[in-house]
């Protein structure tokens, strides 16, 4: 195992959306962002987390949701998910 | 962290939300329960708990008021941090008022395990006086 690789496909601002599924990703997406569109707004790099994972994961991202747009209703609050770069498309304007 | 001695490696990376005026913070581990164990200790047993994990998503404000009796005001947003093992969230919380010129280890008694989750404020300089009382 090298260096982490901390490229980021993103950046900060960008629109990105949630892959439905991702067989040959790592499992640790919450369902409930699945198919989802938020906004980037931190890049962490890739994490050397060796306890918990096996190899190196992609580079992780917090993504800002509303919490209106992944569960209905009319909440102003926002949901902040911590995703692997993975999981992740652009996601259209 | 260097301070304290914590290996990294060990914790992943800390990641430090701070409350404003405007902000409020709560964190939660939906897949497991991934916390900054090393720093903070042992989290509060209703953190490992699916009634608060799948309640403070949907419905972080809600769960606040009725869960932990913390009402927040519409001007203040609330947001939820949804962690993973490689970057594990805590809440900075709000120094509260009438607290100027208070040392390090006096504001420190104001701060609960709760407060660091998220899911209530910081203690008043009133509510410790009581305690204390």
């Amino acid at each position: 195992m090298g260096a982490p690789e901390t490229t980021h496909r993103f950046h900060v601002g960008d629109r990105v959306q949630v892959k439905r599924a991702n067989p040959a990703g790592n499992p640790r997406t919450p369902a409930y962002v699945r198919g989802k569109s938020g906004i980037v707004t931190a890049l962490h790099g890739s994490i050397d987390n060796p306890l918990d994972h096996r190899g190196l994961y992609p580079p992780l991202c917090s993504v800002l949701f509303p919490v209106r747009e992944v569960f209905g209703g009319a909440s102003q609050d926002t949901l902040s998910v911590d995703l692997h770069e993975d999981w992740l498309a652009p996601a259209g304007a | 962290m260097r301070e304290l001695n914590i290996p990294p490696g060990k914790l992943g990376k800390l990641g430090v939300a701070e409350n404003t005026a405007t902000l409020h913070n709560v964190v939660v581990c939906t897949l497991c329960s991934c916390y900054p164990h090393d720093l903070l200790g042992d989290p509060p047993w209703w953190y490992r708990d699916d009634s608060y994990k799948e309640r403070i998503v949907r419905d972080a404000r809600g769960t606040l008021a009725d869960r932990f009796n913390l009402r927040l005001p519409d001007s203040v947003e609330v947001r939820v941090h949804d962690s993973t093992s490689d970057v594990r969230w805590m809440v900075l919380p709000r120094r509260p008022t009438g607290t100027q010129g208070w040392s390090e280890e006096e504001l420190a008694r104001l701060v609960t395990i709760d407060s660091l989750v998220g899911t209530a404020e910081a203690l008043t300089p009133a509510a410790l006086a009581r305690d204390a009382g």
